[in-house]
């Protein structure tokens, strides 16, 4: 059984802007989440 | 995205961002575009490879869509600003939904292949069967 993308990245943790760990998969636990990857800022 | 976060939010889901470059210039972007959704670091460009995004080269600069891609931006009044550290990352969009569900995915091809938000907003409507 393949695993989604989503699966794959749910235990990712990335820090926010203020520092905090954010593990990916908390994103989408209770709802949808739209998650866009940046090229750059700006 | 900014632009369509209320729409989003109204189709009942979050958004978040992932981006290259240091928490600072990260801060320093949320601040000056006045995003209100979470920006996330990825300085070592985990996420990105466990996404499956592309790297581009500079022969991308060639391609017709990359050229029709910033004539459009252009048109939508964007333009270049400071290039990150990883100029030739590209990026993506996707939705996904509890229980690790893949709702939508768009992997930009070259520069400028960003996902219609239209698209996404659609994909958020759309029923989900259960499997």
């Amino acid at each position: 059984m393949s695993t989604t993308l989503s699966a794959t990245l749910a235990d990712v943790v990335l820090p926010d802007t203020e520092g905090r760990e954010v593990r990916l998969g908390s994103l989408w636990t209770e709802s949808p989440a739209v998650l866009v990857f940046l090229r750059h800022y700006g | 995205m900014r632009d369509h976060e209320d729409e989003i939010r109204k189709a009942g889901a979050s958004i978040a961002a992932v981006g290259l470059g240091g928490r600072r210039y990260a801060a320093a972007f949320k601040e000056e575009s006045g995003i209100a959704f979470p920006l996330l670091v990825d300085e070592d460009r985990q996420a990105y490879k466990a996404a499956g995004l592309k790297m581009a080269s500079l022969l991308h600069l060639l391609r017709r869509d990359n050229a029709a891609a910033r004539k459009r931006a252009q048109a939508a009044g964007h333009r270049q600003r400071r290039l990150g550290p990883d100029p030739l990352q590209l990026g993506g969009s996707f939705v996904f939904a509890p229980g690790n569900v893949d709702l939508w995915a768009h992997v930009s091809e070259t520069f400028g292949d960003n996902a219609a938000p239209a698209d996404l907003v659609a994909a958020l409507r759309r029923p989900t069967s259960s499997a």
